[in-house]
């Protein structure tokens, strides 16, 4: 008996345990500061932030060292030259000009994840507003607007994706088994599978532009992805679409809409939200939509006195000589570049490096030279014309309000024309809408083209377009991309696309290396 | 405090010897001799002391001792290391003779989890030091105490913060999460900080190392158990004690950097015109380093009765490193009583630890601007050109920023308390069965406040007119335990012990963090944040955060003595988090072990103990984060709808509901010993440890994953190693002079046995300037931890440049980022570790010097790789001048293997002398010591660093264990110490 007794006492602890109640054991997690799926997505009101992450993750599209980074340096008109000790970073941004980008290279990764993840957000978004209306939990009419607008970014990102990446995975599912692993989809099969999305969802979509429509896509948004598919329609999938190019131009153009505004540099000032022009923008803010970093990504470090910037630069991407020489003093949009002898912001005091390299032949005043005395290692810090295309505003944060056109109406004139001119290179309508766009910078008219070339075609666009994103899938459509450059010692054809990075095919062992990597 | 500052420095050696002349109560003198007991012979150097004071005595070479006893005591107690410590009662008689038998480090108790063994029927491999034992000197940190004193634990903070957390790394590594520390426990309290208790308050310091003895702790023993026990009062006299030092740190290297001369010479920009006084030829290091002051005070004051006792202490440090404004002020009190009850039956056991203090951690980043700063550039100047900047000479260049102006124009310091209370009551229902239950608190704060002034160009003050950071973190967590403990005597040496408990450990963390910009004066600093005009502009950043977790477990184990021969332990912890989906809650840790003495069993001449052991046990570990298993998602950018920016979510986390536990099996095989006498005692010990399930974040593809990474539990690691404690007690035992030394020794190998990923994967990015996407180290499936990968240097050519080795063979030399022209470079993880502890008395002196060496891992020295070369940079970045200093390599600075040294070293710790004072019977004192120490008086090693110390994780990326062996340009510079102290016992 004792023992028994002695047994139970041992079992006291226990029993005291499991009668306090089953707090004791409860190991359900209190939620404080996390947002999960169950307790997220129940009001309208955060049915459209959710709707939100669909177009944040578009201001990835300013700064340094993803998608836009890759399309610039690869192309003729921006580099990052390695500064002495500054911007060596392993040669990755040498390689990007030369085109000679390693599929580990960290900036096409960020690309890739710019790309997919954006397009993953939009079937995430698909799939939850799918079966919320579907729950009868949300309003049918606002969930059906949301999944159009939602497929038509999605296009835009595979759209982007084939452009850059050409064979790529095509996921449109959301709810896919656990370790799904999609395979590379051939680029014609992409280009075909954005063609019938835009078909089917871009006459959904509200056709008010402005407003409450800024930023987000409507029908025209819908329209320009389809001119610019179908205006490298032939690089994508070998045959031209030039009628469909012009059909989507001309419905732009004659929505009336749309226009050029008075002048160029409107489109880039501080306040260019109301601009004409813009079919489809990035709604930066310096508070509320940070992103845009360009004064950061080219200015020299003394630079911030010229401006008041609130942070320091990092004297990183510029210009090339032969680029910015297609420019005469006569063209406005020459101040898309920031030439010459620097001062500070009372634009008396010059602008100095006191530290500047013995073997710098303009001494301590900062002046940016169009001459780059060499790519790498040595080039000198005031090297290179530094990109001037938006307003930088005195005082600037680390982040610009300037919006960002991702379409603007004259690259749609200029589309037009484009297809004109390929049909007929002596079209008058293509050379008048070519000379539309080109008059509005001239400060002397008298230059107007009298005819056009495939050579002061690309310039027109190079002038019109610099630092927009296109110039890469310009070079390419004219041909020209592996051509030599300054800087560029001529390249195959295998490298108009980019590696598929490295990271994304240890992580999914369906997707194929493009050729030539 | 400026009265103790100056008391310490000028008189309180003088003051505390002229007290000791005082006399007080009628007393006599004992005298007597001690001997072995089986060999009748003298003990030289045993200690006599009388119960309830710390008055004393050592026998001479022949065991004679004399030692004052004072009315009123009533027990005299002796100890001979190796030998059973007996009380002997006083009578009448003024001659107390005793024989003392061998045998008793074996019954000396080991604290191990939820109970206490004797040293004899350990099983598992634990290390059990006193406070004896400990490194003295300037020491601040409990982590500082067993530095180097540990067979298989590794300690190490490169440089000498004054703030610096020492990193713990228990037997290799264990985790590729933060969890990769040991779970601290403090006198039952499982999972609290180490700083909670003043190095001067601690007893002893018990380490389990394998999986066999910290699988009571389950879920948090993967990398070991640190278990404190602090001092407690004693029945007897009420005493009080005064333990005290001052210290001085100074620069213990630095760098060489060119001159002013030689920059110039080497094509550097001479900025001495802009200095009115000219031909500057500035010490930068210089201005920004300062000798050290520092000083601590204990007092403690303990006592009891037969039913009851108490000790409180209070400590005062304050101390300033190398760099000028960093440093601390800290006060800590503590209490611990007991107090029985009941007839003895129950049992009130109380602690309580405050911790109260401020830091100013100045700003590491001046350590690196003063290397690179141009040697003829003045420090200030009246130059207008400078205004802005308040005076200070600063340049617009990338990473260049006058480390003065960031010391003196800004601050960055902080506030914070820390808690500790815990009660516990035993109680025993019957014979043998006690039942316990604990509570428990821990409770800290940290506020942490920075200004960058409207002339700071770091931390971007100039630009944004004064900026204002304030981050406050509380942390608090309660625990519940419960225990019952049941002990059955069969026969004398033959028991059995079991323990079954239940755990709740709940824990709770908040904190806000503000940052403003624009304010009208410096004056105001970081004060008030509402004054900085970015806050009603709604323009200042502000974000917060909250969360809980809990741990809940039972545990139960069973401990058996037969005859003191066979020991054996089995037990099992089940244990649930917070941290897994419902179906991965809970985890069960097993283990079990057992012992045999052979000298029992065999009769073996001169062996007094060879007990093999063997172990194993299952332990687990949690993410260091919550809600990994579930998608979360986050609010982003502001979304611009309907005309105005309202707040996006969005994923920021892939789910995985499977996600659970990792889990480590470890077994243990080890020998203790003890021959001759007990003079050689040790233990050697042998681990091979798999823990599996580790989590890592998995890359997957999107699409169709909503983020690049998923926490998944797919990576092993494997570590084996071999473990040497050796002690030589008092080996030389001569008139007046003994000499004890003590070897530690450890080896140990990481392999990553699985990554979870088919390729290697480059990490540690090497940074600005001009080294983004450089990668140091690589690490793949199956490979040792630790590997550098980089080219390697052939030769420099006459035109300056490197030509690298064509590692590949492909003729082509590629000598970018995405080399394939890359290998193995070195390793940085340490081949073997130890150290050698002497202690030497010689009458009324002892000195004690401990060497700690670590051997065969080799340090990426990262200044060498971005400040070496005559490069372009070189006209405006100063170089640093090793031995590896070459003028004609001027090629871009470019990691490759030169910039991979040895580091293996041998250091003189600490070295400590100390003169014991002979005192009158009479005096007021029972003890009265003086020392001088000196910490890190030299090092031999061919590194050219400022110190050689292993890195265990990489600093610059969150201390990512696996990346070990990078010396980052943000460490800390080494500095060497020298302490004064006195301690006296009343």
């Amino acid at each position: 008996m004792k023992k028994l007794s002695l047994i139970g006492k041992l079992m006291l602890p226990a029993l005291l345990v499991l009668s306090f109640n089953n707090s004791c054991t409860n190991l359900d997690e209190k939620l404080y500061d996390t947002v999960t799926d169950e307790n997220f997505l129940r009001t309208e009101e955060e049915f459209i932030s959710a709707l939100g992450a669909a177009y944040t993750g578009l201001y990835g599209m300013g700064n340094h060292g993803g998608f836009f980074s890759c399309l610039e340096i690869s192309s003729d008109e921006v580099m990052i030259p390695q500064r002495g000790g500054d911007w060596g970073d392993g040669g990755q941004w040498i390689n990007a000009h030369r085109h000679e980008l390693a599929p580990v290279n960290p900036n096409v990764n960020g690309a890739w994840s710019f790309l997919f993840g954006g397009a993953n957000t939009c079937n995430r978004l698909i799939f939850q507003f799918t079966n919320l209306k579907n729950d009868g939990k949300v309003d049918a009419a606002l969930a059906d607007k949301f999944i159009a607008e939602l497929r038509v970014l999605r296009a835009l990102y595979y759209y982007w994706a084939m452009d850059m990446f050409g064979n790529v995975p095509l996921v449109t599912d959301f709810d896919v088994p656990e370790g799904f692993a999609p395979p590379t989809v051939d680029r014609k099969d992409i280009y075909a599978f954005v063609e019938s999305e835009l078909d089917a969802t871009v006459p959904l979509l509200d056709r008010t532009t402005g407003g409450a429509a800024y930023g987000r896509m409507n029908y025209w948004t819908g329209k320009a992805i389809q001119a610019k598919l179908y205006l490298n329609a032939k690089v994508y999938k070998g045959t031209p679409e030039y009628a469909k190019c012009l059909a989507a131009c001309n419905e732009i153009i004659n929505s009336n809409l749309f226009a050029l505004e008075g002048s160029y540099r409107n489109n880039f000032i501080t306040n260019n939200q109301s601009s004409k022009e813009f079919i489809l923008a990035i709604p930066y803010d310096e508070i509320f939509a940070g992103g845009h970093n360009i004064p950061q990504m080219t200015l020299h470090y003394a630079s911030q006195k010229t401006y008041n910037l609130q942070e320091q630069p990092w004297n990183g991407y510029c210009s090339l000589q032969d680029f910015y020489n297609l420019h005469d003093d006569a063209d406005s949009r020459k101040i898309n570049f920031i030439a010459g002898p620097q001062f500070e912001s009372d634009g008396i005091t010059p602008l100095l490096d006191p530290a500047a390299e013995s073997n710098d032949p303009d001494g301590p005043q900062i002046n940016f030279t169009p001459e780059i005395n060499e790519h790498f290692p040595g080039a000198l810090r005031q090297a290179g014309v530094r990109i001037g295309k938006y307003e930088f505003k005195s005082g600037a944060r680390a982040s610009l309000s300037n919006d960002w056109p991702i379409f603007r109406y004259a690259d749609i004139l200029l589309t037009k024309a484009e297809v004109l001119y390929r049909q007929n290179a002596g079209d008058a309508d293509a050379l008048a809408l070519v000379n539309q766009v080109r008059n509005r910078s001239l400060k002397t008219p008298g230059t107007a083209y009298t005819s056009l070339t495939d050579q002061n075609f690309l310039d027109e666009r190079g002038r019109e377009m610099f630092y927009e994103g296109t110039r890469r899938q310009d070079l390419i459509r004219f041909g020209v991309y592996g051509n030599p450059t300054r800087w560029m010692p001529g390249s195959a054809p295998s490298k108009e696309l980019f590696p598929i990075p490295t990271p994304q095919i240890n992580a999914n062992p369906n997707l194929r290396q493009n050729p030539g990597y | 405090m400026k009265f103790l500052h100056t008391l310490t420095k000028c008189g309180l050696l003088m003051a505390g010897l002229l007290l000791l002349s005082s006399s007080l109560l009628a007393q006599r003198t004992v005298k007597g001799k001690v001997t072995d007991a089986e060999s009748s012979e003298g003990l030289i150097g045993a200690t006599v002391t009388v119960v309830g004071t710390t008055r004393g005595a050592v026998t001479d070479i022949d065991g004679n001792y004399s030692v004052e006893v004072p009315a009123g005591a009533t027990q005299l107690r002796f100890a001979y290391t190796g030998y059973a410590e007996e009380v002997i009662a006083l009578t009448a008689s003024n001659v107390v003779e005793v024989a003392l038998k061998a045998g008793t480090v074996l019954d000396e108790v080991v604290v191990v989890g939820y109970g206490t063994v004797k040293s004899k029927e350990v099983t598992s491999a634990v290390a059990s030091l006193k406070s004896g034992d400990f490194n003295r000197g300037n020491v601040t940190s409990a982590a500082q105490l067993i530095q180097g004193k540990v067979a298989g634990v590794t300690i190490s903070r490169p440089g000498s913060n004054p703030n610096g957390e020492f990193t713990i790394r228990l037997r290799g590594l264990s985790s590729l999460s933060s969890g990769s520390s040991p779970l601290i426990v403090v006198d039952g309290v499982p999972g609290v900080s180490l700083n909670l208790v003043d190095p001067n308050d601690i007893e002893s310091i018990d380490i389990l190392k394998d999986g066999s003895a910290a699988a009571i702790y389950g879920t948090r023993g993967s990398a070991g158990v640190v278990l404190i026990t602090t001092k407690k009062g004693a029945s007897g006299r009420t005493m009080a004690s005064y333990n005290g030092f001052v210290a001085f740190d100074q620069v213990a290297k630095r760098y060489d950097v060119l001159n002013a001369e030689e920059f110039v010479q080497y094509g550097g920009v001479d900025l001495s015109p802009q200095d009115p006084a000219g031909g500057t030829d500035t010490d930068w290091f210089g201005a920004i380093t300062q000798t050290g002051k520092s000083q601590a005070h204990n007092l403690s004051l303990s006592g009891g009765t037969a039913n009851g006792s108490y000790r409180a202490s209070f400590n005062y440090r304050s101390a300033e490193g190398i760099l000028r404004e960093s440093g601390f002020n800290r006060y800590n009190g503590g209490l611990s009583f007991t107090q029985k009850a009941l007839n003895n039956k129950l049992t009130f056991n109380g602690n309580f630890y405050l911790t109260t203090g401020d830091r100013k951690f100045s700003f590491n980043d001046a350590f690196r601007f003063a290397i690179v700063q141009n040697p003829t550039s003045a420090i200030t100047s009246t130059d207008p050109l400078f205004k802005r900047y308040g005076g200070y000479v600063e340049q617009d260049l990338f990473d260049y920023i006058n480390p003065v102006a960031i010391i003196d124009q800004n601050t960055n310091g902080g506030r914070g308390n820390q808690l500790l209370g815990n009660v516990k009551a035993d109680f025993e229902v019957v014979k043998d069965l006690i039942l316990s239950a604990s509570v428990a608190q821990e409770r800290s704060s940290f506020t942490q406040s920075q200004y960058f002034s409207k002339q700071s160009k770091f931390g971007t003050g100039v630009d944004r007119n004064g900026v204002g950071t304030q981050n406050v973190n509380n942390f608090v967590s309660n625990l519940l335990e419960l225990t019952a403990n049941y002990k059955i005597n069969f026969a004398k040496d033959r028991n059995l012990s079991l323990l079954g408990g239940y755990s709740y450990q709940q824990f709770d963390y908040n904190g806000l963090g503000i940052t403003a910009a624009n304010i009208v004066s410096n004056e105001f600093g970081s004060s008030n944040l509402g004054n900085f005009i970015s806050t009603p502009r709604g323009q200042s950043n502000i974000n917060s955060f909250q969360g809980r977790n809990k741990l809940i477990a039972f545990f139960g184990r069973a401990t058996v003595n037969i005859d003191d021969t066979y020991f054996g332990s089995v037990g099992l912890r089940r244990e649930g988090s917070t941290r897994f989906g419902p179906d991965n809650k809970w985890g069960v840790f097993p283990f079990v072990s057992a012992g045999v003495n052979i000298e029992k069993l065999v009769d073996l001449a001169d062996v007094n103990q060879l007990k093999l052991r063997v172990g194993y046990g299952v332990t687990g570990n949690q993410p260091n984060q919550n809600s990994l298993y579930r998608r979360t998602f986050v609010q982003g950018a502001q979304f611009f709808y309907n005309g105005s920016y309202v707040p996006s979510y969005g994923p920021n986390q892939n789910p995985n509901p499977n996600l659970k536990w990792e889990e480590k099996g470890e077994i243990n095989v080890g020998l203790d010993f003890a021959f001759a006498d007990y003079k050689i005692t040790g233990a050697f010990d042998y681990y091979n440890r798999l823990t599996k399930d580790l989590i890592i974040a998995l890359s997957v593809p999107v699409p169709p994953n909503l983020t690049p990474t998923t926490f998944d539990n797919i990576a092993s690691i494997r570590n084996t190693g071999f473990e040497a404690t050796l002690n030589f007690n008092n080996v030389i035992n001569k008139e007046n002079f003994t000499y004890t030394p003590g070897i530690v020794f450890s080896t140990y190998k990481v392999k990553l046995e699985d990554f979870g990923r088919p390729d290697t994967l480059p990490i540690a990015n090497a940074g600005s300037p001009g080294q983004n996407g450089v990668n140091y180290t690589i690490v793949y499936s199956g490979a040792q931890l630790g590997q550098f990968w980089g080219p390697i240097r052939e030769s420099v050519n006459g035109d300056g440049s490197v030509t690298y080795k064509d590692i590949n063979g492909d003729g082509q030399i590629e000598k970018d980022l995405f080399n394939k022209d890359q290998t193995k470079i070195g390793n940085g993880v340490p081949r073997f570790e130890l150290g050698i502890n002497n202690t030497f008395t010689l009458g009324k002196f002892d000195l004690n010097f401990f060497l700690r060496g670590v051997f065969g891992h080799d340090l990426v020295n990262e200044y060498r790789n971005f400040y070496e070369n005559l490069d372009p940079t070189a006209k405006t970045w100063n170089k640093i001048k090793t031995e590896y200093f070459n003028p004609n390599l001027t090629a871009q600075s470019r990691f490759d293997n030169t910039h991979v040294e040895k580091a293996t070293f041998l250091r003189l710790d600490n070295a400590t002398l100390g003169y014991n004072f002979r005192l009158a019977s009479s005096s007021w004192f029972t003890q009265a010591r003086v020392y001088v120490s000196g910490q890190n008086l030299f090092t031999l090693t061919n590194y050219t660093g400022v110190d050689p110390e292993p890195r265990l994780g990489d600093s610059n990326e969150g201390d990512n264990p696996l990346a070990p062996g990078i010396d980052r340009r943000s460490t800390y510079f080494l500095a060497r110490t020298v302490s004064f102290g006195v301690t006296f016992g009343f």
